[in-house]
């Protein structure tokens, strides 16, 4: 399963953003991009287990594709791989969710397809792209909690992950989270 | 929003989340009254469940080496309970098991353990194996049979599987859910990622994984979970039938399973959910249970053709919102669907409260009018929600009091069938009376308050739709006050909608203003879904209409050009909204004399409509009304009044004779007919008007003012006095009530009056009648508008006329230069003006 990465400089990517406020390298992120793109085409091809598909289930593949199981690197790294993850899962998600719309608007009418509803990660690109924009509103009144969703929601960090990388108590990332959900529900009935 | 504001309403509502009800309700009433509505929006919108619950489940780490004694391989993926993944046991390579590793830990055990023995019965070629299940630090873990295939849906679809493979397929289901049943195992989660097929020998063979998992899990998430999740759903909406948003877990038996087999089998034979998932997703338990109970799901064969009558029976049958009105059980569904493949009479038949209903409106002419939902939607809507309600209470084993509750439901909902059964004309009236007198009084006696708030804003509409403006009255404020209380953002804007319109509908603008004003607010606060942006286009027409009464057509033309953008960013097009908008643009720019964009809006409008068949329908009518409108001031009479003639017809043939659209049209044609110099004609119109009119409204709604001085127009016209001064006296007590002060329409009647008292030759109060109409007019329109310039002549005509020369030269000096000005110096007034300047001692 957890083969050795064929992306020799990542690690050295992720060891040059130590600094959380640094703003990631493009590189790494382009990398991680390519990565989870390359993924996630496999598992909407080969959609066999009968499963949801997950972005976060994506970010921990990635993960451990790109870096391995084995690997010594540092918490922070991870931090800082997932928060990328997170951001890229997130572009990923409203590229597809628009093409998607774009063909289902193009794609005439007729198109008999049958559709389950556990697909629906990918299959109401409307959502996504109005979760974006709400996430975006969101950001201006609430930066740190619109980050909060970002990082649980598209990349799967639990709560304590996600307080360790802010560097916030626990009860604060509950509370944002929470916060943010109401909000982001209230906006997007 | 301010970021303040929005800091403010983050902290009250972070303090307001975990206290109880009572706690919340006197934090609310303390708080300040522009932060109450969106903090109370927000403790309602945490307890939905929506696209941010489909994350991750919490601390999703990274794939762990191996769970319990096997060695994890992969991950298959993530379902609602936590991750699975691909395991082999430990010793054994060739021992494939799915595990599933559920965060809930040990409490999820103990209840597993209780449950074990009784899945340790379940063998059964349709069901997966569950082989184990233990504990692993936190979490828990399953371990069950490996089934290498996809859900039922995509099997189906990508062997392109014909219909009858796919009823096949359900049969499956079927036969392993009922012998699970048999053994007292519900699933209470069956969706097509539970049914995941295989193939055996070559054939698709169905398995069913989880079975009674979800009772395991429901339990321990209650417990665990308390408060935020309170509301939440376990489960999936989609696949739920309606008992099962109760949270009752008592109401959940094998009919439950059997609804979703039935969704399943409807999305297997036409491609689509009974419901959309667009309408599901997100929705709390009270709005998800409201849909599931009254949206009938079409049909499948209107999805796809292919589908025949009798599996659109069976699919009904098996998704009745009534447990009882369903198959019993997965086997009953099962032997139908075998009748069905063997081309033999099925048992399922047409569903039959909705059918009887549907039978009913068409019977009675009213399918294409408005009440026509109304009456489905009161008539089967309503028996499914009562008979919901009554089996919740049964649960409570209030035995007593839930059987009376049971009887007033269904007397009240058979005395709405058995009366109208028969043979009934189908006229307006007489579904009137009969609603009046049986629904009224049936309505009366319902005194459950659960009932009574389904029930009466549903009847309050019914009585608006049919005319019936002061019994909906008394309606819609009760279902006014209970949405205020404690409804959504949606309800209470709804409820404010209706009760502003049907002020409206009365006349009485400025309290339909301001309910209007106030749903306007609701219904943003409701957010942009499609339900809500319509609504909220629904609100500004109305508040257009509003407009339009109180003379800003400008601002109306605002209102509505929002409106139509609205609508039109709708998907699919609400196109009746749209028309009634462009209708009502129409009045707007004809108020505003821009004939020929008011011509235009009226033929988008009645081209809208055309273009979906709905030329027979009373909207229609309203169209041509407005376009007979405009025509009559571009002076194209005649085509107004077969414009006026075509749509009064639709809306008889609709609603009866008796209708104030009708009245309406009957006045309209009688100020054409004015035009055309048919005065007979008028008065003869403006009288049936009036009747009608009388018949409908209160004593001082305005429209009878607009009647009355229709038909002293046409007397005065004729020169025929008798009555006249009664009818324009009256008029004016009526716009007096309803404008509450000086207003350019209660000159008009002064100037009406005064013709007739200088007709009579009752010089003193023709006198009189002129100097308030002149008043009025320079009060409310201007000094230098055209009709105070010419009430102001007329003025000093009759002064001059009564040798008061100076003041009539006076009045005549003032004025000329501006008649001049607005007329032209060439214009029969100003030359009147100039005469009596002139005029020698």
């Amino acid at each position: 399963m957890a083969t050795t990465p064929d992306h020799p400089d990542l690690p050295t990517l992720l060891g040059r953003i130590e600094d959380p406020a640094q703003t990631p390298d493009p590189r790494l992120i382009d990398e991680v991009y390519a990565e989870l793109r390359r993924l996630a085409g496999i598992w909407m091809a080969d959609e066999k287990a009968g499963h949801t598909l997950q972005p976060t289930a994506l970010v921990s593949e990635a993960w451990l594709r790109l870096v391995g199981p084995d690997r010594d690197i540092a918490w922070q790294g991870r931090s800082h791989f997932v928060a990328v993850a997170a951001r890229t899962m997130r572009r990923l998600l409203i590229d597809h969710a628009r093409r998607k719309a774009a063909e289902k608007r193009g794609g005439g009418w007729a198109r008999l397809t049958l559709s389950s509803a556990e697909d629906q990660v990918f299959d109401d690109p409307g959502e996504f792209v109005a979760l974006d924009a709400a996430l975006q509103e969101l950001a201006a009144l609430d930066p740190r909690a619109a980050q909060v969703v970002e990082l649980r929601f598209f990349g799967g960090f639990g709560m304590d992950e996600i307080a360790r990388h802010l560097d916030v108590s626990r009860r604060t990332v509950q509370d944002d989270w929470s916060t943010a959900r109401a909000w982001l529900h209230g906006r997007l009935k | 929003m301010s970021q303040t504001r929005y800091q403010r309403i983050r902290a009250a509502y972070l303090a307001l989340l975990p206290q109880d009800d009572a706690a919340r309700e006197r934090a609310l009433a303390a708080l300040d009254a522009d932060l109450r509505a969106d903090v109370r929006a927000m403790l309602r919108d945490a307890e939905t469940v929506g696209i941010l619950d489909r994350g991750p489940a919490p601390d999703a780490g990274r794939l762990p080496a191996s769970i319990g004694p096997y060695r994890v391989v992969r991950r298959l993926g993530r379902g609602g309970m936590g991750d699975v993944f691909l395991a082999e046991q430990d010793g054994d390579l060739h021992r494939r098991v799915a595990v599933k590793r559920i965060a809930v830990g040990s409490r999820f055990l103990e209840r597993f353990a209780t449950e074990r023995r009784v899945l340790a019965r379940l063998r059964h070629p349709n069901i997966a194996v569950v082989f184990d299940a233990g504990q692993d630090g936190d979490d828990a873990w399953l371990a069950m049979e490996f089934i290498d295939g996809p859900p039922i849906t995509a099997w189906a679809r990508e062997h392109g599987l014909d219909l009858r493979a796919r009823v096949e397929l359900v049969r499956q289901v079927c036969a392993g859910v009922n012998h699970a049943h048999g053994r007292g195992v519900l699933h209470r989660d069956l969706k097509p990622s539970n049914l995941l097929v295989g193939e055996v020998d070559g054939q698709p063979s169905v398995r069913i994984i989880d079975f009674g998992i979800a009772k395991v899990l429901e339990g321990v998430d209650g417990e665990a979970a308390g408060r935020t999740l309170a509301g939440q759903i376990l489960g999936t909406p989609q696949y739920m039938a309606p008992e099962q948003t109760e949270l009752q877990p008592e109401l959940i038996d094998a009919r439950s399973d059997t609804y979703a087999i039935g969704v399943v089998l409807y999305e297997l034979v036409c491609g689509q959910l009974p419901h959309p998932t667009a309408d599901l997703a997100g929705r709390g338990l009270t709005e998800l249970r409201r849909i599931l109970l009254h949206d009938d799901p079409p049909p499948p064969s209107r999805h796809d053709p292919v589908v025949d009558r009798e599996l659109d029976w069976i699919c009904a049958r098996a998704l009745a919102r009534n447990p009882d009105e369903r198959y019993q059980g997965a086997g009953e569904l099962s032997a139908d669907l075998e009748r069905w493949l063997e081309g033999r009479p099925v048992h399922a038949a047409p569903p039959s409260a909705a059918y009887r209903a549907r039978k009913f409106v068409r019977r009675h002419a009213l399918a294409v009018a408005a009440g026509a939902t109304m009456l489905v939607l009161l008539v089967a809507g309503l028996l499914g929600t009562s008979l919901a309600l009554v089996r919740a209470r049964k649960a409570e084993a209030v035995a007593v009091a839930e059987s009376r509750r049971a009887q007033q439901t269904s007397e009240f909902l058979l005395d709405l069938f058995d009366d109208a059964d028969p043979t009934l004309g189908g006229s307006r009236d007489e579904i009137a009376e009969w609603v009046l007198r049986r629904g009224r009084a049936a309505l009366d006696d319902v005194d459950d308050p659960a009932l009574r708030r389904t029930f009466v804003p549903t009847m309050g509409r019914l009585y608006h739709t049919l005319g019936l403006y002061g019994d909906a009255d008394t309606l819609l404020v009760e279902a006014l006050a209970a949405a205020e209380a404690d409804g959504s953002d949606l309800e209470r804007a709804r409820a404010r909608e209706q009760a502003g319109i049907n002020a409206y509908d009365q006349g009485l603008y400025p309290a339909a203003n301001d309910l209007l004003r106030r749903a306007a607010a609701a219904a943003d606060r409701a957010g942009t879904g499609n339900e809500a942006r319509e609504l909220q286009a629904n609100i500004m027409t109305w508040r257009a209409s509003v407009a339009i009464k109180a003379s800003h057509p400008d601002s109306a033309l605002v209102h509505l050009d929002a409106a139509i953008a609205l609508l039109e960013a709708i998907e699919p097009l609400p196109w009746r909204a749209v028309a009634d908008g462009q209708q009502s643009r129409s009045v707007a720019l004809r108020s505003l004399d821009r004939l020929d964009d008011a011509l235009a809006a009226s033929d988008r409008g009645l081209a809208i409509l055309a273009d979906h068949g709905a030329e027979r329908t009373p909207l229609y009518a309203v169209s041509l009304h407005s376009r007979a409108n405009v025509l009559t001031e571009l002076d194209r009479a005649e085509e107004a009044v077969a414009d006026f003639q075509r749509s009064r017809a639709i809306w008889i043939a609709s609603y009866g004779e008796v209708h104030p659209h009708v009245a309406s049209s009957y006045s309209s044609e009688a100020a054409t007919q004015y035009a055309l110099g048919h005065y007979a004609e008028m008065e003869q119109l403006a009288g049936k008007a009036l009747a009608i009119q009388e018949q409908l409204t209160s004593a001082d709604h305005p429209s009878l003012a607009q009647h009355l001085i229709n038909r002293s127009v046409a007397r005065l016209s004729m020169e025929t006095f008798e009555g006249v001064e009664d009818d324009l006296l009256r008029a004016i007590g009526i716009y007096e009530k309803v404008y509450g002060g000086p207003h350019p329409n209660i000159a008009s009647v002064l100037d009406n009056l005064a013709y007739l008292y200088q007709a009579q030759g009752r010089r003193d109060e023709a006198l009189d009648a002129y100097r308030r109409c002149a008043e009025m007019r320079a009060a409310t329109l201007g000094p230098g508008h055209r009709r105070t310039l010419l009430s102001r002549l007329k003025l000093a005509e009759v002064l001059a006329g009564m040798g008061e020369r100076q003041e009539a030269q006076a009045i005549a000096a003032d004025i000329l230069p501006r008649l001049v000005e607005v007329r032209g110096p060439d214009h029969d007034q100003t030359r009147r003006a100039r005469t009596l300047l002139d005029a020698k001692e």
